[in-house]
Formats: structure tokens, sequence, C-alpha cells
């Protein structure tokens, strides 16, 4: 415990001495205050600093949307642009250099003559990066959710979990940068390695959420014209003489039926495949969506619908009603398939690769001379 | 209880660089032991397998009564590794503090001492200053001091007065001696022969990866002594040839001087005497004993006349700048 004391001291020695520390937490509380503190709603709807309010049935005082508008403002900017992504940065820019300093000669020396084991004092370290993380996350998610408290008297408790789970991603990404640094003893090579690797599993969530959300709604658009051609032969069986127009609808149909199909055929097996790899890769990206989940916050185009923005003006003139609105609820069941899936299986899956990732960094770091 | 005791050691890197064949020493409590060798020769090596920074490819011993590589024993001992390097965000009182936490030093015995230490390596004013604004010498002061942090049985001190000033040295001669008194076994690791002569009780020579001599500076130099006659004028071959008559042993002419290799005062009067009947003044007689210096040189001389196998290796990897 000792030890354990004097290695997080150290680092929060380290941390204080450090000029970005101060830039990522000024930046944070700036962002909060702008985020938060620049504009209040008005029985006529939003009011930013001292212009005149513009006006929003759903923004006014005391309706459902204010609330959205926070939580949306909270969940997708505050927490998904800056703190997972921009201040996450900086974050391991910060640390990159804490382990290659404590490997370097001269050093680690100093460090491993001492009465403890080698596990011990790397996991010992490790910790200490994390302080980084957690002291950031907590100044700045804390500072945010009593702006928004105080100011709009809007308590969201659960926002608070906001701190674990970006943690959680600070964890995901920082054991690749400790095993890096470990293998090459270079803060350059530990930090772009991260970077290249967080990029490549962006891309893999990205590209298997793209997949699974096609799928879903393709799965759901295809069953929705199967029941739709049911009908329309039912339609055409009980009718003396069916209309011309239904059987052109019905052959209609069949094509696009036929066309999804094909498109589903070709999609599902890469789909599958690409969640099995997903899952032995850190899901960086499904934090934030167990964060929205939790805190009930408008996700993708319902945070523009809150603000007017319209989804039929996307429709394209050659498609009717019913086209269009088995698209619109196909769509919807491809983002309900994104949206759900479990969170015990993303992070315990995650948690078993930055387990086996620092067992390994751990197992170089005791057995290397140096 | 031997502070260190051990033989045997071997290091082989990989890349079958031979870094250590086969070391055997011991130090005692209470005596400074000096290694010196060439760079190159696994002084490092050794120390850092002691400290358990490098595992040996074989080792036999014990260290504190303990065998090398027992963690917890290091809780009774100091150690400054050469080139070392402070966290340049603390000050050096925080520097003695943070290693007497990892040494497992409880914080009231750490508030205690610290600032005793700073003021036994005379660096008091500079306590709460930042150690990346020390010179080196401030650092090996603040080095020393956090090595004593933990009241150690054995220090080890890799390269101690590198870096350090004359003034600096004396007070750090100072300390070990001090150390000395109190009982403790300080294990000196230097390239600096000169250093090392004035404060080891014993030392060990190293080369190509072993030691070759070990003991203290009377006993390496034990029938090695010279008593050297220096005259005013020029010693005649008639002289010489009586001198050499008359003492049965090695006596040597250089110029104006007569060299008798002999351990015993009594040996060299009769020359002395002769000497005199001949009416040559004497101007000056010393008693010499070969330098550790000399004892240095003449060991690598020996072992590079041997053809030492490694030594090409070894020099390779000390220009990469490993041990």
């Amino acid at each position: 415990m000792r030890v354990l004391t004097a290695t997080l001291i150290d680092t929060l020695r380290y941390l204080r001495s450090r000029f970005m520390f101060w830039i990522v937490l000024a930046l944070s509380a700036l962002g909060a205050v702008a985020l938060f503190a620049t504009y209040s709603f008005t029985p006529e709807g939003i009011r930013f600093l001292w212009f005149n309010p513009i006006e929003n049935e759903a923004l006014r005082a005391g309706e459902p949307g204010s609330r959205l508008f926070v939580l949306g403002l909270f969940n997708g900017t505050f927490l998904k642009i800056w703190l997972g992504w921009g201040a996450m940065i900086l974050a391991l820019v910060s640390t990159a250099s804490i382990m290659p300093d404590f490997l370097r000669g001269g050093s680690i020396d100093l460090s491993l003559s001492r009465p403890i084991r080698r596990p011990v004092l790397f996991v010992y370290k490790y910790i200490g990066i994390l302080l980084f993380a957690l002291i950031q996350l907590t100044i700045a998610v804390g500072l945010a959710y009593l702006i928004i408290g105080i100011r709009f008297d809007m308590w969201f408790p659960k926002a608070l979990l906001a701190i674990p789970l970006l943690l959680l991603q600070f964890v995901y990404l920082s054991c690749i940068a400790a095993f890096l640094a470990v293998l090459t003893r270079s803060t350059i090579a530990s930090l772009l390695g991260t970077i290249l690797v967080w990029f490549v599993v962006f891309l893999i969530q990205f590209a298997s959420n793209s997949l699974t959300e096609n799928t879903a709604a393709l799965e759901s658009l295809v069953q929705t014209q199967r029941q739709r051609i049911e009908k329309g032969e039912r339609i055409i069986a009980d009718a003396d003489q069916p209309s011309q127009r239904v059987i052109d609808r019905l052959e209609g149909i069949r094509a696009e039926l036929e066309s999804n199909q094909r498109v589903l055929d070709g999609i599902s097996p890469w789909e599958s495949k690409l969640r099995r790899v997903e899952l032995f890769v850190p899901k960086t990206g499904d934090l934030q969506k167990i964060l929205a989940r939790e805190v009930e916050a408008p996700v993708g185009g319902q945070f523009f619908e809150l603000l007017g923005a319209n989804n039929d003006d996307m429709r394209p003139a050659s498609i009717d009603d019913e086209q269009w609105a088995d698209m619109q609820n196909a769509g919807k069941d491809g983002s309900k398939a994104v949206r759900e899936f479990s969170a015990a299986v993303s992070i315990g899956s995650s948690l078993a690769f930055c387990l086996g990732l620092l067992g390994l960094a751990t197992w170089r770091f005791s057995r290397r001379d140096y | 209880m031997t502070a260190i005791d051990i033989s045997g050691v071997e290091k082989i890197y990989k890349g079958k660089v031979h870094a250590l064949r086969g070391v055997d020493l011991q130090v005692h409590p209470g005596e400074v032991f000096g290694l010196l060798g060439p760079n190159g020769a696994g002084k490092s090596t050794l120390v850092k397998i002691l400290m358990t920074v490098i595992r040996p490819t074989k080792c036999s011993g014990t260290m504190l009564g303990r065998p090398v590589g027992h963690k917890p024993t290091l809780r009774k001992v100091g150690y400054l590794p050469e080139h070392h390097q402070f966290p340049s965000y603390l000050t050096g009182a925080q520097v003695i503090d943070f290693f007497g936490a990892m040494s497992g030093v409880s914080r009231r015995e750490r508030r205690a001492k610290t600032s005793k230490l700073l003021d036994l390596v005379g660096m008091s004013s500079w306590a709460n200053k930042r150690v990346g604004g020390y010179s080196k010498g401030m650092r090996q002061r603040v080095g020393i001091a956090q090595t004593l942090i933990n009241d150690p049985e054995l220090v080890v001190l890799d390269e101690p007065t590198d870096g350090v000033d004359p003034t600096g040295r004396r007070d750090i001669r100072g300390v070990l001696d001090r150390l000395r008194a109190e009982g403790r076994a300080v294990f000196v690791n230097s390239h600096l022969l000169s250093e090392l002569e004035t404060i080891s009780d014993r030392v060990a020579i190293m080369v190509q990866g072993k030691v070759h001599r070990q003991g203290t500076i009377d006993e390496l130099t034990a029938g090695r002594r010279q008593y050297r006659i220096t005259t005013c004028e020029p010693i005649t071959p008639d002289t010489l040839r009586d001198a050499k008559s008359r003492v049965g042993f090695g006596v040597e002419q250089s110029a104006q001087h007569i060299i008798m290799e002999s351990e015993d005062p009594a040996s060299v009067q009769p020359v002395i005497d002769l000497i005199r009947s001949k009416g040559i003044a004497i101007e000056q007689i010393d008693r010499k004993r070969p330098s550790l210096e000399d004892l240095f040189m003449e060991t690598v001389d020996q072992d590079e006349s041997r053809g030492a196998p490694g030594a090409a290796q070894n020099t390779a990897r000390t220009k990469k700048g490993r041990p």
C-alpha cells in the first residue's frame, strides 16, 4: 500500500508538472461553460447569451425538448466529441511518456532495485497513468453536471456514469500504449501505435455497425415486402378482375424484394464475420452508446428532429408514401439493432483484451534485462 | 555475516555476448570494497545482477545472508546506479522521500531522516528545489542521500564521484568513511583508480568479465615493494656491481637511482654504506609500492597479452552504450 501510494503521489506530481495537464483541464472547463452556461430556455424558445430568443416550441422552458436538448449536447458533443476524442487524444499524449521514461536506463534501475516484485511495480505504474484520466474526467464531468443542475435545475445522476465509462475508454487505449511502450521503450512509437490501433478499431466498429444497421434494415424491409406480396397475392386471388395497377405494384415489390434479398445475402456473411472480429478488439465506440442509453439522450437524427429538421425533406420523388414508410421503419429497425447490444459482452470482451495485453506487457517487463 | 559472497556469476546476453565469466568475490561488513576495471569489463552488469536489474545466467551466493535476487533483502540495501535519472519534477527532498517509500520506509521515518540526509551531503539549502535544475554533482549528492534513507546494511555505489568536483569528492569520501565506521558494507564500482585507492579497504580488479585480483592493497602489492636511492651524481658500473654482490637480490640502476626490490629495510643498509664509502652524496631514499594504477595496468596488459576471448565483443557492446 505504501508503494502504491508513493507511486500515485509521484504520478500526480508528474502530471502537475506537465503543461498539457492544465491545458486539458482548462479546455474541459471552458467546454462545459460554453455548452451549458451560454444559453437559457425562455417561454418562447432558446436564448443564446444576450441575443433575442430563437422561437422553438420544442425548446421552450419546461418542455421535454429542452431536457433532451441539454442531454443531446452533453452526450453528443461534450462527451462524445470533446471527452471521447479530443481530451482522450490529449490524455494519451500527456501520459505517453510516463512508461518510456520509467523504463529508461538510469531511471528503471532506481525502481527495480527496490524490494518490490516487478509485476507489482508495473501494475502500480499503470494505475498511476489512469490517474490522469480519472482526475480530468471527474473534474470535467462533475463541472458539467453541476452547471446543468444549477442553471437548468435538471439533475441527471446517471450522467455521472460518464466518469467510469470514459475511464474505461482510456483503459482500452492506455493498455495498448503501455504494451507498446514496454516493447519499444519509445514515446513516439507507443503513441502513434496506439492511435493507429484506435483508428483500426474505429474502422472495424464503424464497418461492423454499418453492416449491422444495413442488415437489420434490409431484413426488416424484406420481411415487410414479403408481407405486402402475400397481401397483394391474396387481393389478386380474391378479385375476379384484378386491376393492372395492383399487378404492376406487386411485380415492382417482387423485383425490389429480389434485389434486397440479393444485397442481404451478400452482406450477411460479412456482418457476422466482422461481429466476430469486433469481439476481440476493445470497443471504444460502444461506451458512449451505453451512456446514451442510460441517460436516455437523443441519438443521431432524434436530436435534429428535435430542432425541427424534417426527414421527409430527403424523400425522393419516385417513392410513394407506402414505400417511404417502409423505408423509414426499416431504418429505425436498423438503428435499433445497432443500439441494442449487450453492455456486459461489450465491456467484458474489451476488458479481456486489455487484461490480455497488460498481462503480456507485464510478462515482458518482468523478463527483460535493463 | 558476509555482505556479499558470490561465486561463479555468469551473464551471457542475447547475441552470445559473454559479459561475466564466473565472478567470485566477497564483501565484508564495515569495509569499503572497490571494484575496478576498464570499460566493458562487466562491472555494471555485476552490480545490476546484485540489484536484480539484470537476471544472471548463472549465480550462486548470497547478499546479506540471502540468495542473490531475493527481493525483500533489498530493503536493507542502498543503491546509486551509474547515469541515474531522478524524476526532474521532484525536489531533492521529494526524491529521497519517494525512494524511501519504495524501499518500504515508513512516512514518519522518512520525514525524520530526509533533512538529516540532505544535510549530510550538503544539500539542505537545495532541498525544495527541483532536481531538474541541479548540477551533475548535486544530483550525485542527492543520489547518495537517497541510498541511505532505508538505513542500509549494504550500500552499492556505481561511479559515485562521476561529475563531482574535488570538494564534492572529499565530502563523498567523508560519507563513505562514516558508513564504514558505522559498520556498513560499501561496494563502490569505479574506474577512478586514485579515488578507489584512497577510500577502499579491499579492491577487486575485473577484466573481461572475470575478477583477476582481489584483496587489500597491501595484499595485492605484497613482495612488490621497492627502495629507491637517489644520488647527487651518477653511479658508476663498479659501484652497482659491488651493490649487487652485497645485497644478493635485484638491484637496478637508472640514471642517478639505484632501485632495490625488497620488503626489508635492513637489507638496504649495506648499499647505503657502499654509496657513502664511495663519497657519493645521497639526495633521497624512497620506499615505494606499486600503485593501484600500476596493478590495474599490469592486469589489463596481462589479460590483453593472453588475448582473452570476448574482448572485442565486450568493447563493441560498450560502444553501443550497454553494460
